[in-house]
């Protein structure tokens, strides 16, 4: 930005600074402006509360929650100087200088117009008028912070590939810079249930339970499909594995598996009742993260309501649930949007990622109904990982296995959210959220397909 | 008569009171599996034509058939 352009010159700059201060230095910061701008008549958050005409007349204004100060009154190319020089002082409580440039409101031909009217302000007002004052807003103070928190820059596109040492998926997701592993995090994984018998995980506690019902009876939790098994190896998979590459990202976090699919070779089934008695389960276990490699696809604009109560009710109940997106994308018969019950605003959807950074050509697309957004995108193609060592139909296998889906992505997601949970501890349910949000990795792809960006670990 | 798995969801002000929604609903006809106090949800199984009754019922926020879901 050219400092030394006035406002004269330029129609866009009000002819007003912003100064960002020290959050804790604001009064040192205030006094050292008033110094050197010989500007003394100052007006801060606190005094606007009583009176906001003040304002105007105001030299300073300090907005002491943000640390900002707006110099009301224009100051000469002299003081612009020092003011600048000041602030590249690393000591100095004023951290950084702006001219005040106007924000619009970003109109729409689909404006809808509210006609309750608001304080101060005259006639009808555009929801998107509002909308684009908020994002506004919301732009200034992230220009502001970015110093303080990691950088939500974006990022070109990498190719990844397995190596001896590690999956391609547990690369991308920065899972092995990580130094948590999950250790004192209960992660719930609601699928196939498990191979309690898998030799990577002899020695490390699962707490189980099944909630199929076949012929009056339960099934056991044992997994003879291998996709539970796969999905848990994903999510809590040993650091290192008996043979083989690292395919599992929470390796200390303590293992819960509801059995809520059955065991049907191709495409597990499972009962949303069952389901929900998993969800239970898992939230009066303590469970910090519920991850739901399942659901029914949706066509996009249809609002299935009945989870999304369910889910807030886990979410303030401290228990993260994080959902598969769906594979329906290319689906005939348009069931292409975010399936049930990631769909639910309380759950986190999550869309899949192949290895040359690209969205899955299966992975179901977000649409505009209330939850219906992808929350996050994660590795979801050509994922290894553990599996059966025998499946249903009496077959031995490796007890590893290569899988495609939004089913893979999830417990990726699920596995990193227990390493924000150890590195944060106390943080549950929407701080949780926020945190996998605000630390993912933003690509050049589009959010309904991979909603915020690519998880990554802390 | 055809019988179909429900899910009932309950109203966040019955949430404390489940047994209470679920005897009513008992009273109409379902016949209750299961009670998820957290999740203010009671499972079971009605006669399809039932669910315009159940739905009637005090405390019940919403109501679906149960249909299967599946691995992704």
């Amino acid at each position: 930005m050219d400092f030394f352009n006035t406002s004269s010159s330029n129609p866009e700059f009000t002819g007003r600074q912003l100064v960002l201060l020290e959050q804790d230095k604001v009064d040192e910061g205030s006094q050292l402006l008033q110094e050197l701008t010989s500007l003394n008549s100052v007006v801060t958050s606190t005094d606007l509360e009583q009176d906001s005409h003040s304002a105007s007349e105001a030299d300073i204004i300090v907005l002491q929650t943000l640390g900002v100060a707006i110099i009301n009154q224009p100051i000469d190319a002299e003081q612009l100087q020092s003011l600048i020089a000041v602030s590249a002082d690393g000591e100095s409580p004023i951290l950084d200088i702006e001219q005040e440039q106007y924000f619009y409101a970003l109109m729409d031909a689909g404006d809808r117009v509210i006609t309750k009217p608001q304080p101060n302000l005259i006639g009808e007002v555009s929801l998107q008028y509002l909308q684009g004052y908020r994002d506004g807003i919301s732009n200034l103070v992230d220009q502001f912070a970015d110093q303080d928190r990691p950088s939500l820059k974006f990022t070109p596109s990498q190719i990844w590939a397995d190596t001896s040492a590690a999956t391609w998926g547990l690369q991308a997701t920065n899972v092995l810079n990580s130094r948590y592993s999950g250790k004192g995090i209960k992660i719930a994984v609601l699928d196939t249930g498990f191979e309690l018998n898998h030799p990577d995980f002899q020695g490390r506690t699962i707490v189980s339970r099944s909630f199929v019902q076949s012929n009056r009876s339960l099934l056991p939790v044992q997994d003879l499909n291998g996709h539970g098994t796969h999905c848990v190896g994903t999510a809590c998979g040993p650091r290192s594995p008996k043979t083989g590459m690292r395919y599992g990202v929470a390796y200390g976090a303590e293992i819960y598996v509801a059995k809520v699919l059955d065991d049907r070779p191709a495409i597990p089934k499972g009962l949303p009742g069952e389901i929900l008695q998993g969800i239970e389960w898992a939230i009066l276990q303590g469970c910090h993260v519920i991850s739901m490699s399942l659901g029914s696809p949706r066509k996009p604009g249809d609002v299935r309501n009945f989870y999304h109560k369910v889910m807030e009710r886990a979410l303030k109940a401290g228990s993260l649930v994080i959902a598969a997106a769906g594979n329906s994308r290319q689906r005939p018969a348009g069931l292409s949007a975010v399936n049930t019950p990631a769909d639910a605003p309380a759950a986190m959807a999550v869309a899949a990622l192949n290895a040359q950074e690209q969205v899955a050509d299966f992975s179901s697309q977000g649409d505009s109904v209330n939850g219906g957004q992808v929350d996050l995108i994660a590795p979801g193609v050509d994922v290894y990982s553990s599996y059966v060592l025998k499946t249903k139909a009496g077959s031995m296998t490796t007890g590893y296995s290569r899988l495609n889906g939004t089913s893979m992505a999830t417990p990726h997601v699920a596995g990193i959210a227990a390493l924000y949970a150890e590195a944060n501890p106390g943080i549950r349910g929407q701080a949780l959220w926020s945190l996998l949000l605000q630390n993912a990795r933003r690509l050049p792809l589009a959010s309904q397909d991979a909603g915020i960006g690519l998880v990554q670990a802390p | 008569m055809a019988t179909i798995r429900v899910l009932v969801s309950v109203s966040d002000d019955y949430l404390d009171r489940l047994p209470l929604v679920s005897e009513q609903l008992q009273a109409m006809g379902m016949k209750i599996d299961q009670l998820l106090t957290t999740l203010g949800v009671i499972t079971g199984e009605v006669d399809a034509k039932k669910l315009p009754i159940l739905q009637t019922v005090a405390g019940v926020s919403n109501l679906e058939e149960e249909k299967p879901f599946e691995a992704l």
